[in-house]
């Protein structure tokens, strides 16, 4: 370390950087010094940085002046501005209140710290300048109202009592500060002029080397410092090591990963706790992202009126919570089941009523649901409204409650989240002093807001490589640095400037940011002293990103020497190339013995027919993924409404003698009482969906479809209804299927018509060829004891109203013709023979992959089939084709 | 060489700095040449760069002009030095710009080459966001909000939002109830509309209103039919009238009784020619329908259909209709003569009726309310994320420029002055964009020395999709302005890119491809001619290699041949496959591989039907899910455990209840496996437990890459570029990552869904395949267009359709129509507009067709198949109408019919699909190959400073305890500094207010601070009244020091400590002295101070340590308690 420093140091000089980072390195680097002299112990050097330092004169500074001011942290500070601005005449103007209120502020933080008055008389104001101006003015009345001090103007406040500080204070040191604000500036002069010692130091020079590197991409770049800080490492291992990314918080994790994947490749196998990893990075997440936080986050969020399956579910498979090991398997299963009801999000009253009334015994998690069940007692019996300091011992409480952060031991990053997450209340409950009682939902949202905003990284202990942001890098000191990012768009970079500070003012009183020239100056000076701060520094650049081709910096153009790294090398690629594969022909499942019944439903010969392997995967794996959702009612859901409206509907009117005898209106009382009662049903079975304006418009879509479909069976010739919706056992080649017939007619002759009433497109090809699309009419048909005159399907879509089927003879079924080149029974017999085939092919397992044109479209089998694999292109077929593509 | 550049002038004029132009520039002319030549010449001119904006569409458009310029400037640097000029005459200009330009940045000291982002060389939507920026309370935003590239899960949010109001009870919700009624109850599917017309809201936002005036809507239509009839009228012959009269009068009469609902059958009541006013709509089209086929042909032949029955009857009547049918022959010759007769009379028929029907219109107000409420849902979704789209910036910044009457002083509210604004790729242009530019400019006089310059080719506008509106680059031209701004319009012509022979054939098909004129409606683009640069002649440089039939495989086997023959001949020359879709590709992806041409694909294969990909998936979801059995079966039979299907079956058979983790579980079921599936078993599970244990406390992304790495993933990939794919995968992952865990599966799937492959990592560039959106801007020596020959997709419909027309006083006519009712196929309104609509597509089409033939440098081969048809023994064929080949059919039809088979036997492949039923599954003694060794490094000595955390149970009242103790130490240290004498008990008393103050500051409420000031102003008083606590605070000790900060080593560990107060008193005894806030009540005191004594003894063994290390001797250790007047002390050992 700087040995002017190191002496001033021990002189009990008070150091102040720009940066925190900067203080800790100091310190740090001064300890290793005194260790390295062979001390044991030592004063602790006084480092701070400014901001700190304002801090701790301020609390000096309480019992030392006669003014009782109180200053008000970050987070009061940003309320103050939100309620100021949500209370003025712009509050409809804006998108967003708090993001507007977080600008604001900095612009008054500029403000004071490049000395603007607000403003100047002859400064011509923008309407934005005026806004912020209205604003600003009224939050120095509230502040001066109130004895309240902010940091903006905590340095002018510490100037004016320098001299009670006085005799605190040692000699000050600025340790390299790129460039004095007005304000830090005018506040050395008066430390001078009150007679303190000042002095500023700057790093020294200790370049070496300096080179450049030229990286194809983001990644590569970030993998070749990775592995050059690896070599660097390995090679000195008292080394430093700094990496600098000017865009840190954009490729935090990127940087994070490759770092790991070259530094710390044994990740991959070790639990992330036991592994001491050589690099740290100095910039956080947010809070709120870290999965306790977030786990929390949504159990709170359980306190609203709906919510969302994804919620649920993730509680469900939440290891923070209460039960999480007991009832694993169990809360799986209760999520397929709410996934299945279809609904996309849920009250906890219907929630219930799901575990209760729809789930068999091994879907139940009652330490869920009694989990649950708790909080809303609880929640629902609390105050509406209370301060946010007794919010967060509610929420606290509520937390504990669901046995958060469970049963599994917190690991050292775990347990600093859970610090991180107890100072967050805390300083929520700072804000008692400037709100009055306030709902749940509004704590609830502050409480996130700050979780997000705060940003938080676990502290590690001093590891040899450092990753920082630019500005995090200020007057560090290593023995070899990276600077990655410089790319000509990215350095110099031209930060834009405040809008609520008129671009004139700026100007006059010299904030950087309205200067192209400053800021070039600026980023020169920057790139000098990150070159002079280590032994060896490389800089590089990813000539692409995405499709765009990048250029290196101008700043660094004239460092010659190139840096070209070895390539990393990727333990992936090496288990790829490890490689070592057997083939094998898999499609013989164990067949089913004879004398053995199967089981199945309608869906299997379909299934069957479609591809083998879909039915044994379907009826003998039980493969089954989870359920999508989607808002209202799908397909399968509408079909159902229909099914059982029209079952109802038969149950009444039994023949089409009835139904002719009906007056209008009696059919229309009919058609509204069984389309009420089918409603009925569904509600229950979807309570959410069925709010009451849908409701009506569903009895209303109903009603009318009911009505014209009946016009459509007036057409018919004599028939008696004789079933609906029955459900039949019949054996057929020794599979024993639970059919459920949606109508069975008996015409005058004695024959009868089976009929499947069908909401999508239908096509009376679905039966034709060796794979029919759609058996089951045949299959009914062919095990149908009475004789069968017809079969055919009832086409409910609406404008597409209609039999469509095949007939004995043309004059059984509306517009429904007989074969022309193949008799009924001949017909029949065909059927028979291919329904036959299918059921033997299934009994003996045979599980190829053969899927008919269309089979695969609607199959979610893909990844269990690996059809992809067996064919080159599955999209091969579609006849649509998209518009175009990009 | 500049004799043979015959566009010489207007390339040289369009460099007036203080004139304003608008340029159209066809395919290889070098237009951005162009507009760089002109910004370096503008760069010299003006006071600082930021005053010329130049306006791209791409962020690597903008990144390429920059670099572009750069170089320039550059070179003129260097050449400076070197005194070199460069041979060509475009670079000579380019230079010589440059040069001034360069002089320019030297006078003013811009630094242009150190500080190149002061070239305002941006995106169109950067530049809207830079005004947003600048202006947050003009632009209605406040804080800029994130600018989204993709804001589709927000539209979708909206969406769903949009129509949860159905139940709000709202005045709205019956709007909607009305909609969703109309659309049969359908909420999934009106969701996904209404997120289609958020994603082009600027198009419609200004034509919905709340409660259209019917009447106005209706007039335009009126309007929009007279116009029509009248331009039948002017075109029918007077001559023929009378005649036609009578002829159709015949016709009507034979048809009246039988078929009333003929058109023919209402012109019975027609005394004369119909004139234009549109209630004689009806008799036109029963003239239409006389004279033209469904199709609009003229008829051949007139039967009983039509109103002339066959010649039968008493005689006088037979001769009768023998005779009227030769007149009405005889007519329609006449007829045939009159040019555009014919067109006119058939758009007749599709002309919408003058008035909605009242359930019509009752639906267009809903709507319009409908997506008005949409509209207000997404910006409250933005506003919650505080993220925005393109659209919604761009419409901010329109809003932040004022309006017409009250424009916004721009000069007064940004940080540079905009004197020259330039655009490339004008036609790319979208309405709200337009608007930009017009505000934009809207101060600008005539002659203030600014410049507005828009260059494009409207012959290459392919981005409709895009909302980019072609119809206003050909307004622009024709106007010769831009809103106030005077613009010359010129023309390039000399296509500096392609050989002479193709551009004369791209002249000459593109002649009758295009429309003849202009249009706005239809946005129609008329042909203009290039003339080629190169003139070095080659002949056959355009081959057409005609398919009959749904012959792909044919057809990828002749593209093969193509490649292969270009290769051979050809080798340095590169090659681009370019189509209009990717599905076009289904055929020759596989047979470019199966030849083993390398190739890259850009963006081409969707990442979701990649095996690789669809295992990973698996692993997430059975990670994520373990009841998703699909998903858990597939990891199971993955090639990294590959279970058989027996085995499964004996897993899953009977255990329909369990999940597949249960059953792995049952230790008697798996005994009934195979020995060495039992191992495969064996090894999933265990590394599946070693993950499990880790859940949320790994990213997803580490977690699910782990576990994959683990089973040996990466050794289960057919290929490298395999792994660069899990790679995008894994990105993904990360990106999607909440709390370590995935919650929305479909958005996972959705985003997996629109990730491609990574081009092939083998290929050189030499052979690419693209779409031809991609490949525009670009050029190759050989372009090869397959998949001519199919059409696309049938777009859905929209939500809302709407028409607008110019009227003759200059006003607009909108009219709007709703979606068609579900199930009912009447709408005449919107077929009308739609099929305006399919104009604009057929249009753009060709311009597709335009763009995809101009890449190329030095031939083009054409591929494409027609479909063939036997009718009498003769053969024909013809392309499909909406297919690119059917946009090329004029100049190709004879090369087809030339070619064509002998019959249509069956041209049709019914190709089989070969399906490989082998399945692959690592070996059973593959190993992971040895982990790789952890980095060697010393750790440094570790900083035990930061303390040792205890987690307590959150709590209120232990903060304000401490808060009391920090306050109690601060006033001590104070104490001690400025002496007993003046914090006497009054003083103490007094300060009240500022113990107050500080326990405010800390956090402590009002209600609880006069209590703690109570406790605080005890402790104070009690120390200074205690003789312990006034020996403590002695001044006669040497050596004093409060909140003495020290450090060391103990336990090989760095330490930190600050000790409350230490000194020597006169004994020479070094006393290290803590305060101890702690309250006690009731008895016991002594056995209290024990116990406190001992649990803080560590703590002050530990600084007993430092200060021995700091060379104390003779240390004392002391605890002392103000409230309690405590005291305990210790020697040090
Ligand atoms: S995806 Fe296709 S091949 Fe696979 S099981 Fe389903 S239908 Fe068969």
């Amino acid at each position: 370390m700087d040995s002017s420093l190191s002496k001033l140091i021990s002189d009990g000089a008070t150091v102040l950087t720009p940066t925190q980072r900067l203080s800790r390195h100091i310190r740090y680097q001064f300890a290793t010094d005194q260790i390295a002299q062979g001390k044991q112990a030592w004063q602790t050097p006084d480092c701070l940085p400014w901001t700190a330092w304002c801090k701790r004169s301020f609390e000096l500074l309480s019992f030392r002046t006669e003014e009782n001011r109180i200053l008000l942290n970050n987070l009061q500070q940003q309320w103050l501005w939100q309620e100021i601005i949500s209370h003025s005449k712009y509050k409809n103007q804006l998108l967003q209140i708090t993001a507007t209120a977080k600008q604001a502020a900095q612009a008054y933080q500029l403000s004071k710290e490049w000395c603007v008055p607000i403003f100047p008389k002859e400064t011509y104001l923008s309407e934005d300048a005026f806004a912020f101006k209205s604003w600003a003015d009224l939050y120095e009345k509230q502040k001066l109202d109130n004895h309240r001090l902010d940091d903006a103007s905590l340095p002018d406040y510490i100037a004016t009592h320098i001299n009670e500080l006085k005799p605190s204070l040692n000699t000050i040191v600025f340790y390299d500060f790129d460039q004095l604000t007005t304000q830090q500036f005018n506040f050395k002069q008066a430390l001078i002029d009150a007679g303190i010692q000042v002095e500023e130091i700057n790093v020294a020079d200790r370049n070496q080397s300096s080179s450049v590197s030229k990286q194809t991409d983001k990644q590569a770049e970030i993998l070749a410092a990775a592995c050059w800080a690896k070599q660097h490492l390995e090679k000195d291992q008292n080394a430093t090591i700094g990496i600098i990314a000017p865009n840190l918080s954009a490729i935090r994790e990127k940087i994070e990963y490759g770092f790991a994947s070259v530094l710390t490749p044994q990740k991959w196998f070790e639990p992330n706790e036991s592994i001491r990893k050589p690099y740290s990075i100095s910039l956080g997440k947010p809070l709120s992202t870290y999965p306790l936080i977030h786990t929390a986050l949504n159990l709170l969020s359980l306190g609203k009126r709906k919510v969302s399956i994804n919620t649920l579910s993730a509680l469900l498979h939440s290891p923070f919570i209460n039960g999480a090991t007991e009832e694993e398997a169990a809360r799986a299963k209760f999520d397929a089941a709410l996934r299945r009801i279809g609904e996309q999000q849920l009250s906890l009253k219907t929630l219930y009523w799901i575990a209760e009334m729809r789930c068999k015994e091994h879907e139940q998690c009652e330490a869920f649901i009694q989990l649950l069940k708790t909080f809303e007692i609880s929640f629902l019996s609390h105050a509406k409204k209370q301060t946010l300091r007794l919010w967060t011992t509610t929420f606290s409480e509520w937390l504990s409650g669901f046995g958060w952060p469970g049963k599994r031991s917190l690991n050292s990053d775990e347990h600093q989240v859970m610090t991180a997450w107890q100072s967050a209340l805390t300083q929520l409950g700072s804000l008692d002093g400037l709100t009055q009682a306030i709902s749940f939902s509004t704590a609830l949202f502050q409480l996130n807001r700050l979780l997000t905003e705060t940003r938080f990284q676990p502290e590690t202990p001093e590891t040899p490589i450092q990753i920082l942001g630019i500005t995090g890098a200020a007057g560090m000191q290593f023995d070899y640095l990276w600077v990655m990012g410089m790319q000509d768009d990215n350095w110099p970079a031209l930060m834009p400037a405040n809008a609520f500070i008129p671009i004139a003012c700026q100007r006059e009183f010299n904030i950087p940011t309205a200067n192209a020239d400053t800021q070039l100056g600026l980023a020169k000076l920057v790139t000098e002293k990150l070159m002079m701060s280590a032994k060896e520094v490389v800089f590089s650049y990813a000539s692409q990103e995405g499709d765009r081709l990048c250029r290196s910096s101008p700043l660094i153009k004239n460092i010659v020497k190139e840096y070209s790294n070895e390539q990393h090398e990727d333990y992936k690629n090496k288990i790829f190339e490890s490689s070592d594969i057997e083939r094998f022909v898999d499609i013989n499942a164990p067949e089913i013995p004879v004398g053995q019944t199967a089981n199945g439903g309608s869906s299997l010969f379909k299934d069957q027919s479609g591809c083998p392997f879909k039915a044994f995967a379907r009826h003998r794996l039980h493969a089954e993924s989870l359920q999508q959702t989607d808002i209202g009612l799908s397909a399968a859901e509408r079909g159902n409404l229909v099914h059982r409206a029209l079952q109802y509907l038969w149950q009444r009117l039994k023949s089409l003698e009835n139904l002719k005898y009906k007056t209008e209106l009696e059919l229309k009382e009919i058609i509204h009482s069984v389309v009420l009662e089918a409603i009925k049903l569904q509600i229950s079975q979807q309570p959410e969906t069925f709010a009451d304006r849908f409701t009506e418009l569903e009895q209303q879509r109903l009603e009318q479809l009911l009505k014209q479909w009946l016009l459509i069976e007036r057409e018919r010739g004599d028939f008696k209804v004789i079933a609906t919706e029955e459900w039949k056992t019949i054996l057929f080649e020794d599979i024993e299927l639970h059919l459920r017939v949606d109508r069975v007619d008996e015409l005058a002759d004695g024959r009868c018509v089976i009929i499947d009433y069908k909401t999508g497109p239908v096509s009376k090809n679905d039966w034709e060829s060796n794979n029919p699309n759609d058996p089951q009419l045949p299959l009914y048909a062919v095990t149908n004891s009475q004789q069968v005159a017809a079969i055919a399907f009832a086409s409910l879509k609406r404008g597409k109203l209609g039999f469509v089927g095949q007939a004995d003879s043309d004059d059984i079924l509306p517009k429904v013709k007989s074969d022309a080149d193949l008799l009924w029974q001949e017909k029949l017999d065909n059927w028979e023979q291919i329904l036959i085939k299918l059921a033997n092919d299934f009994r003996q397992g045979i599980a190829t992959v053969e899927p008919t044109r269309t089979a695969c479209r609607y199959c979610d089998l893909h990844s269990l089939c690996r059809i992809h694999e067996r064919i080159e292109n599955l999209d091969e077929d579609r006849d649509e084709e998209v518009l175009f593509d990009v | 060489m500049s004799k043979f550049i015959v566009d010489i002038e207007a390339r040289t004029k369009a460099l007036a700095p203080g004139q304003s132009f608008i340029i159209q520039a066809p395919a290889g002319s070098g237009k951005t040449g162009l507009l760089i030549q002109r910004y370096l010449r503008l760069l010299s001119l003006v006071d600082s760069p930021e005053e010329i904006i130049a306006v791209t569409f791409t962020r690597k458009a903008a990144a390429e002009m920059q670099s572009r310029i750069l170089d320039a400037l550059n070179m003129a640097n260097n050449n400076a030095l070197n005194k070199k000029e460069p041979d060509s005459d475009h670079d000579k200009i380019t230079f010589e710009l440059a040069t001034a330009a360069l002089k320019r940045d030297q006078e003013k000291g811009w630094q242009i080459s150190d500080n190149p982002g002061r070239l305002r060389l941006q995106t169109i939507d950067s530049l809207c966001a830079s005004l947003t920026r600048q202006m947050p309370m003009l632009s209605k935003l406040g804080t800029q909000p994130e600018t989204l590239e993709d804001a589709e899960p927000l539209y979708q949010q909206a969406a769903i939002n949009t129509l949860a109001e159905l139940e709000s009870g709202e005045g709205w919700s019956d709007a909607i109830a009305n909609l969703v009624f109309h659309l049969d109850n359908d909420l999934p599917r009106i969701k996904n509309l209404i997120i289609d017309m958020l994603r082009k809201r600027d198009q419609w936002l200004s034509h919905v209103v709340l409660e259209h005036e019917r009447d106005d809507m209706e007039q335009a239509l009126v309007r929009l039919i007279e116009d029509q009839l009248k331009m039948v009228k002017k075109k029918f012959p007077n001559e023929f009238k009378n005649e036609l009269l009578e002829l159709i009068q015949f016709a009507a009469k034979n048809l009246n009784e039988t078929e009333p609902d003929n058109p023919i059958s209402s012109c019975l009541s027609m005394t004369s020619i119909p004139d234009s006013k549109a209630d004689a709509l009806h008799y036109w089209c029963g003239i239409s329908e006389l004279l033209l086929t469904k199709t609009g042909t003229w008829r051949k032949q007139f039967t009983v259909k039509n109103g002339f029955p066959p010649a039968s009857g008493n005689k006088l009547e037979a001769d009768e209709r023998t005779s009227k049918k030769k007149q009405m022959l005889a007519l329609l010759t006449e007829l045939q003569k009159f040019d555009g007769l014919q067109n006119t009379l058939a758009k007749i028929n599709g002309l919408p009726p003058a008035k909605y029907t009242d359930s019509e219109w009752l639906i267009v107000n809903a709507l319009c309310e409908l997506l008005m409420i949409a509209a207000g849902q997404l910006r409250l979704v933005f506003a919650e994320r505080n993220q925005m789209d393109f659209i919604g910036i761009a419409a901010s910044a329109v809003e932040a420029l004022g309006t017409d009457d009250a424009p916004t002083e721009l000069a007064l509210n940004m940080d540079y002055h905009i004197k020259h604004l330039l655009v490339d790729e004008y036609q790319d242009i979208s309405v709200s964009q337009y608007r930009l530019l017009q505000r934009l400019t809207s101060e600008w006089s005539m002659d203030d020395g600014r410049s507005l310059f828009l260059v494009g080719d409207p012959m290459q506008s392919i981005y409709r999709f895009r909302q980019a509106e072609v119809a206003l680059f050909i307004k622009t031209f024709h106007d010769k302005s831009l809103g106030n701004i005077p613009l010359e319009a010129l023309r390039l012509s000399v296509n500096f890119r392609s050989q002479q022979n193709l551009v004369e054939w791209v002249n000459e098909s593109f002649r009758a491809i295009f429309p003849k004129q202009d249009d706005l409606i239809t946005s129609a683009v008329s042909y203009s001619e290039a003339v080629a640069f190169d003139k070095s002649a080659s002949n056959n440089n355009v081959k057409i290699y005609p398919q009959y039939g749904r012959a792909h495989k044919k057809e990828s086997q002749s593209l093969v041949d193509i490649v292969k023959q270009i290769k051979q001949e050809n080798p340095e020359d590169n090659i681009a496959i370019l189509v209009r879709s990717r599905s076009h590709l289904a055929e020759i992806i596989p047979a470019l591989r199966k030849e083993e041409l390398g190739f890259k694909a850009i963006d081409i294969e969707g990442l979701s039907t990649q095996s690789s990909i669809q295992d990973l998936l698996a692993l997430t979801r059975a990670f994520l899910f373990p009841a998703d059995r699909v998903a858990w079966l597939a990891c199971l039979r993955a090639p990294w455990c590959g279970l058989s299907l027996e085995s499964l079956f004996l897993l899953c058979d009977k255990n329909k209840d369990k999940t597949a983790w249960e059953c792995i579980c049952d230790i008697d079921l798996v005994s009934k496996l195979k020995e060495d599936e039992q191992a495969r078993l064996k090894n999933f599970k265990t590394k599946y437990e070693n993950i499990f244990l880790q859940k949320q406390r790994l990213s997803i992304r580490d977690t699910i890459e782990s576990f994959w790495i683990q089973l040996g993933g990466p050794a289960t990939l057919s290929n490298k570029t395999d792994l660069e794919n899990c790679a995008t995968y894994f990105s993904l992952l990360e990106s999607l990552d909440h709390g370590g865990t995935i919650e929305d599966l479909k958005e996972l799937l959705d985003n997996v869904s629109q990730l491609y492959a990574a081009p092939d990592l083998k290929a050189d560039g030499q052979l690419q395949v693209m779409t031809i959106h991609k490949a525009k801007g670009l050029e190759f020596d050989h372009v090869i267009l397959p998949g001519l020959g199919r059409s696309p997709r049938a777009s859905q419909g929209d939500l809302l359709v709407w028409l607008l027309r110019q009227r003759e006083d200059q006003q607009e006519d909108l009219v709007l129509a709703p979606i068609r009712e579900a199930g009912n196929f009447q709408a005449p309104i919107y077929d009308y507009i739609n099929n305006t609509d399919k104009a604009k597509q057929s249009y753009e089409d060709a311009r597709l067709l335009y763009v995809a033939t101009t890449r190329t440098k030095k031939t083009l081969h054409l591929l494409g198949h027609a479909s063939v048809k036997e009718k009498k023994d003769e053969i024909s064929c013809d392309a499909q109408s909406r297919s690119l080949l059917g946009h090329l059919w004029p100049t190709v039809k004879t090369v087809y019919e030339q070619h064509m088979p002998a019959s249509v036997e069956q041209n049709e492949e019914h190709s089989l699909i070969v399906i490989n039923q082998e399945t692959k599954r690592l070996k059973k003694d593959w190993k992971l190959p040895i982990t790789p060794a952890a980095t060697q490094w010393q750790q440094p000595t570790e900083d035990g400073s930061e303390e040792e955390r205890v987690l307590i149970e959150f709590e209120w009242a232990g903060e304000t305890t401490k808060h009391i103790g920090s306050v109690v130490h601060g006033a001590i240290q104070c104490i001690a500094e400025e002496g007993t004498e003046k914090w006497t008990t009054d003083y103490i008393n007094s300060e009240e207010e500022s113990f107050a103050a500080a326990l405010k500051q800390l956090g402590v409420p009002e209600n609880e601070s006069s209590d703690a000031v109570k406790r605080v102003v005890h402790a104070l008083i009690n120390m200074i009244n205690d003789e312990r606590g006034q020996w403590i605070l002695s001044k006669e000790h040497s050596k004093q020091q409060n909140e003495y900060a020290i450090s060391g080593i103990i336990d090989n560990k760095l330490s930190n400590a600050i000790l409350d107060r230490t000194f020597v008193d006169k004994e020479g005894v070094c006393w290290i002295i803590d305060y101890k806030t702690s309250r006690h009540e009731g008895s016991n005191l002594e056995v209290f101070l024990n116990h406190e004594q001992e649990r803080y003894q560590e703590q002050l063994e530990k600084y007993g340590f430092l200060m021995k290390q700091l060379g104390e001797e003779n240390i004392k250790l002391g605890l002392y308690f103000p409230l309690l007047q405590g005291w305990r002390e210790w020697d040090y050992q």
